[in-house]
């Protein structure tokens, strides 16, 4: 289990990158409730220990798998458009799509 | 540098023989330098390994189990060495020539040189955009470490080609636990615009090692890291108002300073006493004296009860591993710490101390009965079992171990530990040649397949070195197929979009194919983008050569370095060590 940041893409950035920073990230103003809400809607009531919260970076995951927080960034990716994943205690990063095909989701569970 | 042919390739495997089952227990005989807490050496006694651990230490002509795979090294037996600080999606990279002095880490990265010869290479060979060859340059980096006995190593990114197999990496998950996180940025805006998350997840880590005070000793500017008295919250936090961590409260028992290298006798002093436990510092003195021609307080940070582990930081101003990052360490104890630190002392700095700092000293980082088995085995180059491993250079590594699976080591030794496996030459330093069992067609963790796990090292090098001509023509390949299985061309997409903006920003005409989304691009538009967002980069940058002994180049370059020149060190008891 592992602390995640669901995050905004800025426009054009798509891929991985070692250190997330201020220019792969959009933040959510105003959408940030309705992303929260998506994901928290994702988690359910499932029996998972995952705890979902957000700040003005993005909607922050913590205690999850890799599995849990992918589903919740597709809820999140549906509410407010295109996402990445961060991991928080490295600041890797990587849109929604590369974490699962690149393998990482599979590494990191 | 040669690629070398197939046939080339097929003579350079070493034929195996039959194989023995994977259960079958190993009996490392030697002098065991166990680096437990009373410091054990048992001399010539012997490890015995099976599943993947250590089952038992011999003493003095104690028998192993019967059936036993015996290998007398008549050297000396420590754990695997644990590089608590690298890059290693750079270390493909030779050493550069660093063009001045600085004070602190945000005054290098730029300039025409730094852009040809780190950042350039790195970006276009690894970024999934471009060449996209990152589990090449991690595998390399990670025989590189191999080479010089490291076991574990921090700072690689996630790779499902490279994460489960080779080296360990301290950030990663390993044996069910993901409890050792890192940053590498420094504290900027949006890291405190979502701090309370930030300290609560830092809470829930064994270790987060952070990227501190990076700089000359003193640095003003550097220091500021750990506290600046300067810090408003009233402004944006950023280089101009940089938060140091104390300012934001995220001093806490995790942190682990990487370098930590400006902080002074005080810093460290406050440190034990807002952490509430004392100091964690990692060291990498080449690095530091390469960049800014001094290098960590350790005697201040030790005083203040401080722990202390190595790293070689990155092989463009680093060591190529822990084995020659001691080395330089025992040269600047010498004439910079009046010899406070003793062999013991530094050799703790390579395993039980990093061990102790991530919270795994249950698994690794000392010899004990039921820890896993990494293991490094080196010739008794000085009686001394601590100078030994000092003294020792690349020949002298006989054998590695990691998981007690023998991925590297002298040919007759690793075949002895490993009949049936098709081992790979990986060179002859010193003499003597060096094999690895590279393939890997599953991971340590999940028995998963292993995305390019068959790739022999001359495939690694050879792609590698491909990718390193930056070919247009190569690259539009690359772009027009597009990613994974489903030929996603975003980075396509990406690259011509920031080109035609380039372009349109100077009045130069767009290329037909840059201009229309779904036209493959051609070799031609990718010069003019390699032109225009690499003006700097120089094609054909080396290898860089996986062992450092006998790398005249690399040593010339270190001797040429002006904090050297100007005497801020003398080299003569380091530069010993150079020849072949």
């Amino acid at each position: 289990m592992a602390d995640w940041l669901v995050f905004k893409l800025a426009e054009g950035k798509w891929g991985r990158g070692d250190a997330l920073d201020s220019s792969v990230v959009a933040e959510m103003g105003k959408d940030r409730g309705a992303a929260e809400a998506a994901a928290k809607k994702a988690l359910g009531t499932s029996k998972s220990k995952a705890q979902v919260s957000s700040d003005e970076v993005g909607v922050r995951v913590a205690d999850a798998s890799p599995a849990e927080v992918v589903k919740i960034a597709e809820a999140v990716e549906k509410a407010v458009g295109g996402v990445g994943i961060s991991r928080m205690s490295t600041n890797e990063w990587w849109d929604r799509d590369e974490f699962t095909s690149s393998g990482a989701a599979e590494v990191l569970s | 540098m040669r690629h070398p042919s197939a046939p080339l390739v097929a003579a350079l495997l070493c034929l195996a023989v039959p194989a023995v089952a994977q259960q079958t227990p190993i009996v490392l005989k030697g002098t065991v330098v166990t680096m437990d807490d009373a410091f054990t050496v048992v001399k010539d006694g012997g490890v015995v390994v099976q599943g993947g651990k250590i089952v038992s230490i011999l003493k003095a002509g104690e028998a192993g189990p019967s059936g036993a795979v015996v290998i007398n090294s008549k050297g000396k037996i420590f754990p695997g060495m644990i590089n608590l600080h690298d890059h290693i999606a750079y270390n493909f990279l030779p050493l550069y020539p660093v063009p001045k002095h600085y004070d602190n880490r945000d005054q290098w990265p730029g300039g025409k040189l730094y852009e040809a010869l780190v950042n350039n290479p790195k970006t276009l060979v690894t970024d999934p955009g471009y060449y996209d060859k990152q589990t090449e340059a991690l595998k390399y980096a990670e025989i590189k470490a191999l080479a010089g006995g490291v076991t574990t190593t921090q700072g690689s990114p996630t790779d499902a080609g490279t994460s489960g197999i080779l080296v360990r990496n301290v950030e990663l998950p390993n044996w069910g636990r993901d409890k050792v996180g890192q940053r590498g940025l420094p504290i900027d805006g949006m890291y405190v615009k979502g701090i309370a998350a930030e300290k609560a997840s830092v809470a829930k880590l064994d270790a987060w090692l952070f990227h501190l005070s990076e700089g000359m000793l003193g640095s003003a500017y550097s220091r500021r890291e750990y506290y600046n008295s300067a810090y408003t919250t009233t402004k944006n936090p950023g280089p101009n108002n940089q938060a140091g961590l104390k300012n934001i409260g995220v001093v806490m028992p995790q942190l682990v300073g990487i370098h930590s290298a400006a902080l002074t006798a005080a810093d460290f002093n406050d440190w034990k006493a807002t952490a509430g436990s004392p100091p964690k510092v990692v060291w990498s003195p080449l690095s530091n004296f390469l960049l800014y021609g001094t290098t960590t307080d350790v005697p201040a940070a030790r005083a203040a009860g401080g722990i202390v582990a190595l790293g070689t930081d990155w092989s463009p101003s680093g060591s190529k591993s822990l084995l020659w990052e001691l080395k330089f360490a025992s040269v600047v104890n010498t004439q910079k710490f009046g010899g406070k630190l003793t062999n013991k002392d530094l050799v703790a700095m390579v395993t039980s101390n990093p061990a102790k700092i991530v919270k795994w000293t249950d698994k690794v980082g000392s010899i004990k009965p039921g820890m896993v088995a990494d293991l490094v085995v080196i010739d008794a180059v000085n009686a001394d079992p601590y100078k030994a491993i000092v003294d020792a250079k690349e020949s002298h590594v006989q054998l590695v171990l990691i998981g007690g699976d023998a991925l590297y080591g002298d040919e007759k030794v690793l075949k002895s530990a490993k009949p049936s496996a098709a081992l790979e030459v990986v060179g002859s330093p010193g003499g003597r040649k060096k094999c690895i069992d590279l393939k890997r067609t599953t991971d340590y963790y999940k028995n998963k397949p292993v995305p390019k796990g068959t790739q022999t090292l001359a495939e690694i090098k050879s792609t590698l070195l491909d990718a390193l001509k930056y070919e247009p023509a190569t690259l539009a390949a690359i772009l027009n197929k597009g990613r994974g299985p489903t030929g996603d061309k975003k980075p396509r997409t990406t690259l011509k979009a920031w080109l035609s903006a380039a372009l349109k920003k100077v009045n130069k005409p767009v290329p037909a194919d840059v201009g229309d989304a779904n036209a493959n691009i051609s070799a031609a538009s990718v010069q003019i983008f390699l032109d225009t967002k690499f003006p700097n980069r120089k094609p054909n940058v080396p290898l860089d050569p996986i062992y450092q002994q006998g790398d005249t180049a690399y040593f010339n370059a270190v001797k040429a370095n002006l904090h050297f020149t100007q005497g801020a060190l003398n080299l003569a008891a380091y530069l010993k060590y150079a020849g072949p």
